[in-house]
């Protein structure tokens, strides 16, 4: 066989360049984005060796496999911050915003898990627990990540499952500010200044209650989120409380 | 919504989305900015994968783990750097990664024969066909010949470009351009149209 010349080699380029127009298959590009946007923000600072960074994706994986395998499912999901188990719990609450179908979804997940913090910080305090400080935390960083998907949903087109979702989260919180409120006058000195942050960033999502949902927030105005979100999107409230969206067993 | 992203980062900043400004936002831990970039990239870092491994649902494997190995390591990208190049540095580490682990058992051409079950690429099928004819052919290049091929003739990247993914001295891409055009031209031939 002859060796091509310069201008077949020169044709047979050009053919190869008409393969640039293959795209990536749409199922692929709106479930990455998804999980994407829905990843937790890990700060840099707190972000560990190149070790636990590499060995993190695996991680979730086996715990996500040692809890379907192991049984270990209903004594993480009893767990409370400070408890060893927690991290599995968090862990799979994790997954599950990522493999949401939408970022609706994902916020009405992000509001049930504040939900959860909150309930979880009640039983701490109840039961006078040393872990109380934790708790708080774990509450402040879920609200954090609703604040930053409710900035983001607020982005997207308007429909009425956008503006319900937005108008559920701002009225879960707002009545966390009552729990938290009457919360803080329970806990150690150590424990307030947590706790007074978690109110003042509560506050500053029911206050955005009375703008319509559409209406974004006005630019450039700080976060009142501990760990410094995107500023809160605007949100009417409704009276009725929507149910917690089902967890997707499947992707 | 990927434009309407893109529009809303532009408003933002009253001027085109610059890519040195997602990736700092990115950096900072800007989900939305980082999306705007995967918008940017997704396709180009899905064909680097489509042909670079086997079949179709590996590619959306490895273009999966790019991005998920992107937003881990953005805090420490530098800027400066063309955001694609650092996609296509750990694509090509994904690629090498999967190469390494691959069972000797499961040939190229077993490979090419179980495609995936998932909706291929948004292309006609005839050239899907072709690209997967293309695939397996690029397969049994050298590996510094696939990545030429892929990066300049699929993706018509620069040779500089290329020898800076790489690692590669620019005369070295330079001077195996032809033999590696000339060696797939061997190996699979195109239909003058699609």
């Amino acid at each position: 066989m002859s060796e091509p010349t310069e201008r077949e080699l020169h044709d047979y380029a050009e053919r190869l360049a008409r393969f640039r127009s293959i795209a990536a298959p749409a199922m692929l590009r709106r479930d990455l984005r998804g999980a994407i946007l829905a990843a937790p923000y890990v700060p840099a600072r707190s972000r560990g060796t190149a070790w636990t960074l590499r060995l993190r994706p695996v991680l979730a994986v086996l715990v996500v496999f040692a809890i379907l395998a192991g049984g270990a499912g209903s004594a993480a999901a009893g767990s409370l911050p400070g408890d060893a188990a927690f991290g599995l719990k968090r862990a799979v609450e994790d997954v599950q915003v990522s493999l949401a179908s939408s970022d609706t979804a994902r916020l009405d997940l992000l509001v049930a898990q504040t939900d959860r913090r909150l309930d979880e910080l009640e039983t701490l305090t109840a039961r006078g627990s040393a872990a109380v400080g934790a708790g708080t935390d774990e509450y402040n960083a879920a609200l954090g990540r609703v604040q930053q998907m409710l900035a983001t949903v607020s982005s997207e087109p308007e429909t009425s499952e956008r503006d319900a979702a937005i108008a559920h989260a701002h009225t879960a919180i707002a009545a966390h500010v009552t729990r938290l409120e009457a919360l803080a006058t329970k806990l150690p000195e150590a424990a307030q200044q947590g706790i007074q942050r978690a109110i003042e960033a509560g506050k500053g999502v029911g206050a955005d209650k009375t703008d319509h949902p559409s209406k974004p927030s006005e630019p450039g105005k700080p976060s009142n989120v501990p760990g410094g979100g995107p500023s809160s999107p605007g949100g009417r409230p409704t009276e009725t409380s929507r149910p917690t969206p089902p967890t997707p067993s499947h992707r | 919504m990927a434009e309407a992203d893109l529009n809303v980062l532009a408003q933002a900043a009253d001027r085109p989305p610059d890519e040195q400004e997602l990736a700092r936002r990115a950096a900072a831990g800007d989900r939305r900015a980082f999306a705007a970039l995967y918008d940017l990239h997704l396709d180009a870092v899905y064909r680097y994968a489509f042909f670079r491994v086997r079949s179709d649902a590996e590619a959306e494997d490895v273009t999966s783990e790019v991005f998920q190995r992107a937003l881990i390591a953005m805090p420490r990208y530098e800027p400066r750097r063309p955001f694609l190049a650092f996609l296509y540095t750990i694509a090509r580490n994904v690629v090498a990664d999967r190469f390494r682990k691959a069972r000797p058992a499961a040939s190229f051409e077993d490979a090419i024969k179980h495609e995936s079950d998932l909706p291929g690429p948004e292309e006609t099928s005839l050239r899907l066909d072709e690209a997967r004819r293309v695939r397996e052919a690029i397969g049994k290049l050298t590996e510094l010949q696939q990545e030429v091929i892929v990066l300049k003739f699929i993706e018509g990247r620069e040779t500089k470009e290329i020898a800076r993914i790489t690692g590669k001295p620019e005369a070295t891409i330079r001077g195996i351009q032809m033999r590696a055009l000339a060696a797939l031209r061997g190996l699979v031939s195109l239909e003058e149209k699609v």
